[in-house]
């Protein structure tokens, strides 16, 4: 192309601009590439963000936990990895300051704890919070504000743990990974590790949790975890923020796929509005492309002038998208960005790139097919209308273009599933809502016109544009049924975080309470105003035996490798507790409950009996010290591992554990502020135990906040798209609404009768979009809930009455907003606009 | 300039085979005026449609300035219309995004004259539309649309101008002064003027005259 062509092109654009039609097309293109940027941009950063802070949970991104020492050379294959790693020992132990004695729970860490996240720390009480990426140094120690007071002792003091003596240097008000640490029993002290072996409180057989901490890339995560499943023995979890916290891993994979599902969505919905307006730009040139055959324009010269155009549109709408992209994602961090306890990572380039591939994907897949149409326009044209029309080749334009969807929601989605679930549903649905609108349109009673009101010439506009209306209303029906399935989806994600964790749940957990001590224990939450959530009696076991042999795992590497599992000589320690009744939110699956006195029955979990191969029948030794009892398999249990409340993986009948001296446990809510309320518990009942979890409720409940903001701000872009699309559609059926509302008016027809039978037509038709959207909402809803979020799916009988309302007042409103003009042309000027 | 030989066109529909055009043969030399005349259905618009390799015949020959035009495919007729070929169109087939004056430089673009904003101004004056070159096709009357149309089809300079009822959307009065403006050009360029219409005064204003009765030539004025 030579200059002067080239200023040719430009020449000619810009005249096309003041069609219109052009202005829609790149409306819909530079929709695509900003909804596609902007949602990229903000999952990305927001993901980075949310799994960072999620794996401060555990303060690294991998741990290794155990009961038994961690071998040193473990450590030397993480840094062969090129991963961070750190130590961390975690036991309970007497403190001594001066005369008082105080069970505290400690945690010894190497010099490069915290791996990720930081510890809130406090030079003196009443200071400032301050952020601290390590512990104290050798020699000393930081311990929990309300351990001072028990111990009547200051900063600067002197603190005994075991042998060796540490000098008090500041308070631990939050540890990263302080929700993830079993051995919480008592205020917390903070030392070095280097202080462990004088302090000889870590010996053989001591109650000692050892953990291996390490951090680093993605590929050296994997490469690393690899290599160490191999070497991990019985006892050994290996764990990420998904094992660690399974409930906050659900919900920020949820929350992912759900982003994911609705970015895949808004470029459904971009995709429809560029093919939509592409559409209506070829089929508004025809006249055009006719006078310019006539003038001489040869097809190449067609189509080469109307693609220079098109590849114009998709460089300004990947520069115009990219840049709106860009600001609403920051719109969207920013809003977000004072929930976030990490700093946002960088934004990546990715997110352009895809915006621009979008652009050209969108362009070959939904304008291509529309314009390549274009040149067969026959000269003809300029004298006889009718023959100068080539046929459209609707089912190459539907291939080439739903070729092109599933090319952008993979691109977009990376998932196979959520693509060819996303257009077997659309193009099921397109098929069903075509045969359904037809046969509705042909069936309506009164569509004759006889009576001259509002409802006939409605219903008359409808039937008369029959083609074109089935069209619509399957164009608002996936609009409509797009912006359902992604507010159900929300309002499901959003409700289950909330039950999850509802106001005042137990935030503080208390063990240990000696069967002499349930009374006074009660007695002293209810003169407090606090409420237990049940006491529940219990013993740390050990499952020794399996039907008479040592325990075997079968999930390891070996078992799947089709050689023997490992054993487990020692067994595993259990919490176990008894109960006569089946416990709230446990569903028996297999097996019966027993009756009220029956020993010697056991009760599992599902997983836990899957991973030691266990079924009902089968014998279950358990011992404590000198006791133990054998006990039968009776039934299975599923548990609701999503509610913060005690959960037993082993339940036995009542009568089953007499032979074990039993504690209770119990947890209960403790109001923001209340802390004190501990020390006076641990004055009363100094040897209780007390796990608190309100920090970590604290980071559960802000991250789903993060989340549950994500969800909103995204389903927000997405109804922009989707009124985008209307409006594209709506537009399509502008130059017959001009023509006939001009004859009707120039036959008589009063403006407010005019205008009333639009209301109606655009309210008929979105009424009938919203319900066939609200059946087909309701299907693609449940499946993805089952398929793709693992939830339970719900019936809405409420959605078929919100639905035709919703799309009976969005299309009348969108739709009168376009199609007003058609009512206030004069008849004179659009019957000669139509006649020239 | 124009040869047709046993020109046929024929086309398929519900009722069988129809016969638009049977067996045309004329000559239009360079620099003639020759009027189309019949009545409605006898075939002239599509004689036009042939004669200006707009459509091709079913059956014969056409040769536009010197070009077997039915020989060649749509892309090559376009070169030859774009050389040879202006028109003007009852319907006027203005674009109605595009101003008078771009309306007028659309075919010296495409041809890749010079200063085509030129020519199309000169025109638009000579149609006596100098004022009005901004106004788009809506603002304009039915005669003021055909006088720009009338601009446009010689501001390409092409040798030959086919007119398809030209007055047909005009009243009387307009008619006429579309009519002077028409036949005052084309003495001015020398240009070929063949035009289809069934307005018998119109058809006096060309020396020539070919009368189509039932798509067969049944009179041409010059073979007495």
């Amino acid at each position: 192309m030579n200059s002067k062509q080239l200023a040719l092109t430009f020449r000619l654009l810009g005249r096309d601009w003041r069609g219109g039609e052009l202005g829609l097309l790149l409306a819909a293109l530079v929709v695509a590439v900003t909804i596609v940027v902007a949602i990229a941009l903000f999952v990305d950063r927001i993901q980075g963000a949310i799994l960072g802070e999620s794996n401060q949970f555990l303060a690294a991104d991998r741990l290794i936990r155990s009961n038994v020492a961690i071998p040193t050379h473990w450590a030397d294959i993480a840094q062969s990895n090129d991963l961070r790693h750190a130590e961390v020992l975690n036991f309970p132990t007497m403190a001594m300051a001066g005369d008082q004695l105080r069970l505290v729970a400690v945690k010894a860490a190497s010099n490069e704890y915290p791996l990720l996240g930081q510890v809130t720390f406090l030079s003196a009480p009443g200071g400032r919070d301050q952020l601290v990426s390590g512990g104290p140094a050798a020699g000393e120690v930081w311990v929990s504000p309300r351990l001072l007071p028990l111990l009547e002792v200051d900063i600067g003091e002197p603190l005994m743990i075991g042998e060796v003596e540490l000098t008090i240097t500041g308070l631990v008000v939050r540890e990263p990974d302080a929700g993830f640490s079993a051995f919480a029993y008592g205020p917390r002290v903070l030392m070095n590790l280097d202080d462990i072996a004088q302090s000889g409180v870590v010996q053989p057989g001591s109650r000692v949790q050892h953990n291996l901490l390490v951090s680093g890339s993605a590929d050296a995560l994997s490469s690393w975890e690899a290599a160490m499943r191999e070497q991990l023995r019985p006892d050994d979890q290996l764990m990420g923020v998904k094992e660690a916290q399974p409930r906050l891993a659900q919900s920020i994979d949820r929350a992912e796929r759900f982003l994911l599902l609705a970015g895949a969505m808004g470029v459904v919905l971009a995709g429809v509005a560029i093919a939509i307006a592409s559409r209506r730009y070829t089929e508004r040139h025809y006249d055009y492309v006719g006078v310019l055959k006539s003038l001489g324009a040869t097809s190449n010269k067609i189509l080469s002038l109307y693609l220079s155009h098109l590849i114009i549109l998709c460089f300004i709408a990947v520069f115009t998208g990219s840049i709106l992209g860009w600001f609403l994602h920051w719109v969207a961090v920013d809003s977000v960005r004072g929930l976030l306890l990490v700093d946002l990572p960088e934004p990546g380039y990715a997110a352009l790139v895809l915006g621009a591939a979008t652009a050209g994907i969108s362009f070959l897949a939904f304008a291509c097919p529309a314009l390549l149409h274009l040149q067969k326009v026959a000269p003809m044209r300029v004298l006889r209308r009718e023959l100068g029309t080539p046929d459209f080749n609707s089912r190459l334009v539907l291939w080439v273009g739903m070729g092109g969807l599933l090319a952008l929601i993979y691109l977009y989605s990376s998932s196979l599933v959520i693509t060819v679930s996303l257009l077997l549903v659309i193009g099921l649905l397109g098929a069903l809502v075509m045969g359904l609108t037809w046969c509705l349109i042909r069936i309506a009673p009164g569509l004759d016109g006889r009576a001259a009101n509002a409802w006939a010439l409605a219903l008359a506009a409808i039937r008369r544009r029959s083609r074109h209306s089935a069209l619509q209303v399957f164009v608002f029906t996936v609009v409509i049924l797009l912006v359902l399935v992604l507010a159900l989806l929300r309002n499901a994600l959003l409700e289950e975080w909330r039950l999850q964790i509802p106001p005042e749940t137990p935030n503080h957990f208390v063990l240990n309470i000696s069967p002499y001590e349930v009374d006074g224990f009660v007695d002293l939450l209810q003169q407090h105003g606090y409420e237990h959530a049940g006491i529940y009696p219990t013993a740390r076991v050990r499952m020794s035996a399996h039907n008479g042999q040592p325990l075997r795992r079968q999930d390891g590497p070996a078992s799947q490798e089709g050689a023997a599992a490992p054993s487990d000589q020692a067994g595993r320690s259990i919490n176990i507790t008894w109960s006569e009744q089946l416990p709230e939110d446990n569903l028996l699956i297999d097996g019966q409950w027993w009756d009220d006195a029956e020993p010697g029955g056991v009760s599992l979990e599902e997983e836990f009996a899957t991973r030691y191969g266990i079924k009902i029948g089968d014998r279950l030794r358990f011992s404590l010290a000198d006791a133990s009892v054998e006990l039968q398999v009776r039934n299975i249990r599923q548990l609701d591992w999503e509610r913060m409340r005690p959960n037993f993986f082993v339940i036995a009948s009542p009568g089953s554990l007499e032979a074990f001296d039993l504690v209770s446990m119990t947890s209960f809510y403790l109001p923001p502020g209340n802390k004190a309320f501990l020390n006076t518990l641990l004055r009363e009942l100094p040897t209780v135990s007390i796990i608190e979890m309100d920090r970590v409720i604290e980071q559960v409940t802000r991250i789903i906040d993060q989340v549950s903001m994500a969800v909103e701000l995204v389903l927000l872009l997405i109804a922009l798209a989707a009124a985008i699309v209307l409006l594209a559609s709506i537009q399509t059926s502008m130059d017959e609404r001009f023509r006939d509302n001009a004859i009707l008016k120039t036959l008589g027809a009063r403006l407010g009768l005019l205008r009333q039978a639009m209301r109606l037509e655009f309210a008929f038709l979105g009424a009938m979009a919203g319900l066939l959207a609200a059946g087909g909402a309701e299907l693609v809803a449940a499946l993805l809930q089952t398929r793709i979020l693992d939830m339970q799916p719900q019936f809405h009988p409420w959605l078929f009455l919100v639905g035709p309302a919703m799309g009976a007042v969005i299309v009348t409103l969108i739709g009168l907003a376009v199609a007003r003009r058609s009512l206030s042309a004069t008849p004179m000027t659009v019957l000669r606009q139509l006649s020239s | 300039m124009i040869i047709a030989s046993q020109l046929c066109k024929t086309v398929d529909s519900h009722e069988g085979r129809l016969h638009i055009l049977q067996d045309i043969n004329l000559r239009i030399e360079a620099g003639e005026a020759v009027a189309i005349v019949g009545a409605s259905g006898s075939g002239k618009t599509t004689l036009l449609s042939l004669l200006a390799g707009l459509d091709l015949p079913s059956s014969g020959s056409i040769q536009l300035a010197g070009e077997e035009i039915t020989s060649l495919n749509e892309d090559q007729r376009a070169e030859v219309r774009a050389r040879y070929v202006g028109f003007v169109f009852q319907s006027f087939q203005l674009l109605p995004s595009l101003t008078a004056l771009e309306n007028v430089m659309l075919p010296a673009e495409l041809k890749g004259l010079e200063q085509p904003r030129q020519i199309a101004e000169q025109f638009l004056e000579r149609v006596g539309l100098a004022e009005r070159v901004r106004h788009y096709p809506r603002q304009l009357s039915g005669g003021e649309q055909q006088r720009v149309a009338i601009a446009r089809a010689f501001a390409g300079q092409a040798p030959i101008l086919f007119a398809d009822e030209p007055t047909g959307n005009l009243d009387t009065h307009t008619g006429a002064i579309i009519i002077d403006l028409l036949f005052a050009l084309n003495r001015e360029q020398g240009t070929t003027l063949v035009l289809v219409t069934h307005e018998q005064r119109l058809a006096q204003r060309c020396a020539r005259q070919l009368e189509l009765s039932a798509g067969r030539l049944v009179k041409d004025s010059a073979q007495p």
